[in-house]
């Protein structure tokens, strides 16, 4: 009785990613991604930068445009031009909400809009009926060898970079007019820090598509947010709610013949609506509890 | 992200598309929705119309985003020419939008369609990927162009005589050819469902990994089904087509170590220098591909047999 159990069990949950590559290297791709977007999710959430992602995602169209247009199909081009122009737009937004009245979302929003609008005339009057955007984004499934190379040499510069910085990036989150007390310029953090937002979403735009890369960063970063409080615990635990999500995802559209990308959003999803209801911190139930 | 973006998209046309097609003053003003239907028509009026496609070559016409200048060329056309069935679904909004009053034929008036082999009830559009289908779209053609231009009926019914003659002859060639290799030889994967029609012609078993639009993004259980397809049948190549992202065939051919077979033309034609610049072109490049890796295969069998032996 158990033995059978314990094969259904096996059969389950673990066969499809032993019989087949194409699910292994997704399952593969989502933790390296889990690992370099959790703590990066995280501190776009504590800096109020949520939907920054979205943003980036239009400011690399330029890029990826002029990329198309000096060497044709080429993604390694596409990818690095859309990084160069990403970082302009983060970069160049930021600075200005440091020198003028704006504040970070709303010069954002200028600059996206502003290369969106470039991105489109140069598609539009160079590149002929080629969908640039469907060429740009890939599926889940369809992740390749260097794709996932690529995504999890990110992931551990990421995680390199963060572990070095660790303390005046969180502090400047907190109280930027103290770290610059003591340490002069403090906003070099903040700098390195948008750096490895745009090498991430760059790279899991071309390997995943835009759905995929902004869920997987930022939906388990705010599910975390109910249950911890420290920023490594949020790290982590967001880390870990992506590795579920992408497991259970792929095994949701590998039984119930759903997409995949749609279906690890979903299941993500489904752990942040869990998280707001009974969470630990600040959730539904907590603020019912103490009202 | 990509409405939003669709709509920044129509707004910038229209300041940067006010380009005019120049078309003779005595010709035939005919708009086609996609390249391969383009040709068919072209092979019909000869130099006796300018057709202009919506949809160019290489291009996808099931995702297609139409342009003002697209809402021109419709308004000034004598005669709009669309697919039907379903296959370019942008083009009705179209019409509303310009209310034009060109008159509007369906190539595909009168055939049966056959539902896709994936999802029942939807029709499967690309009908012209079969060549009796081909000499139906032309007898519709020459019918339409003769309404609208009664002059000329004679030189139509000439030209469209000469291209069913060549599109007969195509299909007993590809019969006879496809007939000399076994049945369980004619199965094939391609990613998306576009040769139903073709499929019932010579009796090829096409398996799919997206249906019969391309948008659709898969789920890992069909992509399984695909795989456990290959391996159970010894299918010996996957093939993709020009329009769509190939990232994910090269997945299943790296997971089932079959090759990549080449590239089908299916909803578009090459341009002028490939292996399909036009209707009769398209339809043997992809007979030819696939007799050669079906063939291949038969090779392979039997020197595996010769082997065991």
């Amino acid at each position: 009785m158990f033995e059978s159990f314990f094969t259904w069990v096996y059969q389950f949950f673990i066969e499809p990613f032993q019989s087949y590559m194409f699910l292994r290297r997704p399952l593969v791709t989502c933790f390296a991604l889990a690992l370099g977007c959790g703590p990066i999710g995280v501190i776009l959430v504590l800096r109020r930068m949520s939907l920054m992602g979205e943003a980036i995602s239009h400011a690399i169209l330029p890029g990826a445009a002029l990329g198309f247009l000096i060497s044709g199909l080429s993604i390694q081009m596409m990818s690095f031009a859309g990084f160069v122009t990403g970082v302009c737009v983060a970069l160049s937004a930021s600075a200005l909400s440091r020198k003028t009245l704006l504040k970070e979302d709303a010069s954002f929003a200028g600059f996206y809009l502003l290369s969106l609008g470039i991105g489109i005339l140069i598609i539009s009057s160079y590149g002929g009926n080629v969908d640039l955007m469907c060429v740009l984004l890939g599926t889940i499934l369809s992740v390749n060898v260097p794709s996932l190379i690529l995504v999890s040499c990110i992931s551990s510069i990421t995680l390199m970079v963060i572990a070095l910085i660790y303390r005046p990036l969180i502090l400047e989150c907190y109280d930027a007019h103290f770290l610059k007390s003591v340490k002069g310029n403090g906003h070099i953090y903040h700098y390195i820090f948008l750096f490895l937002v745009v090498m991430n979403l760059v790279s899991a735009f071309q390997a995943i598509g835009t759905l995929m890369a902004l869920g997987m960063m930022m939906l388990p970063a705010v599910s975390a947010r109910f249950w911890a409080q420290q920023v490594w615990a949020l790290s982590i635990i967001a880390g870990i709610f992506a590795l579920i999500a992408g497991y259970i995802g792929l095994l949701l559209s590998y039984h119930s013949e759903w997409p995949s990308g749609p279906s690890i959003i979903l299941v993500s999803g489904f752990i942040y609506i869990i998280s707001f209801i009974i969470g630990r911190y600040g959730s539904l139930l907590r603020r019912a509890h103490h009202a | 992200m990509t409405k939003k973006w669709h709509a920044t998209f129509v707004a910038l046309m229209v300041f940067f598309s006010f380009h005019d097609f120049a078309y003779a003053k005595e010709k035939l003003k005919i708009v086609s929705s996609f390249s391969i239907l383009g040709d068919m028509i072209q092979a019909v009026c000869q130099d006796h119309a300018d057709v202009v496609c919506l949809v160019g070559i290489d291009a996808d016409a099931h995702v297609y985003e139409p342009k003002p200048s697209d809402a021109k060329l419709i308004l000034q056309a004598d005669a709009i020419f669309i697919n039907g069935m379903e296959f370019e679904g942008w083009m009705k909004r179209l019409f509303e939008a310009t209310k034009t009053s060109a008159p509007i034929f369906k190539a595909t008036d009168g055939l049966k369609p056959l539902s896709s082999s994936r999802i029942e009830m939807i029709p499967d559009p690309h009908a012209w990927n079969s060549p009796l289908n081909g000499v139906h779209y032309i007898e519709n053609i020459v019918a339409s162009l003769s309404q609208i231009d009664p002059e000329h009926k004679d030189l139509f019914e000439k030209n469209g005589k000469a291209m069913i003659d060549e599109l007969q002859n195509l299909h007993k060639w590809a019969e006879k050819e496809f007939g000399s290799i076994p049945q369980n030889k004619r199965k094939v994967i391609t990613s998306h469902d576009a040769f139903n029609y073709m499929a019932r012609d010579y009796n090829i078993k096409f398996y799919s990994a997206t249906g019969v639009d391309t948008k659709s993004e898969p789920s890992a259980k069909t992509i399984a089904q695909i795989v456990d397809t290959i391996r159970a049948e010894n299918i010996s190549a996957v093939f993709v087509e020009n329009i769509t992202n190939p990232a994910l065939m090269e997945q299943i051919a790296e997971e089932t170590k079959v090759k990549i077979g080449g590239i089908l033309y299916s909803d578009a034609l090459s341009s002028s220098n490939g292996p399909a610049p036009n209707y009769l072109q398209l339809l043997k490049h992809n007979f030819m591909e696939l007799l050669k890796t079906m063939r291949e295969s038969m090779e392979q069998a039997k020197t595996a047999q010769k082997v065991s032996a």
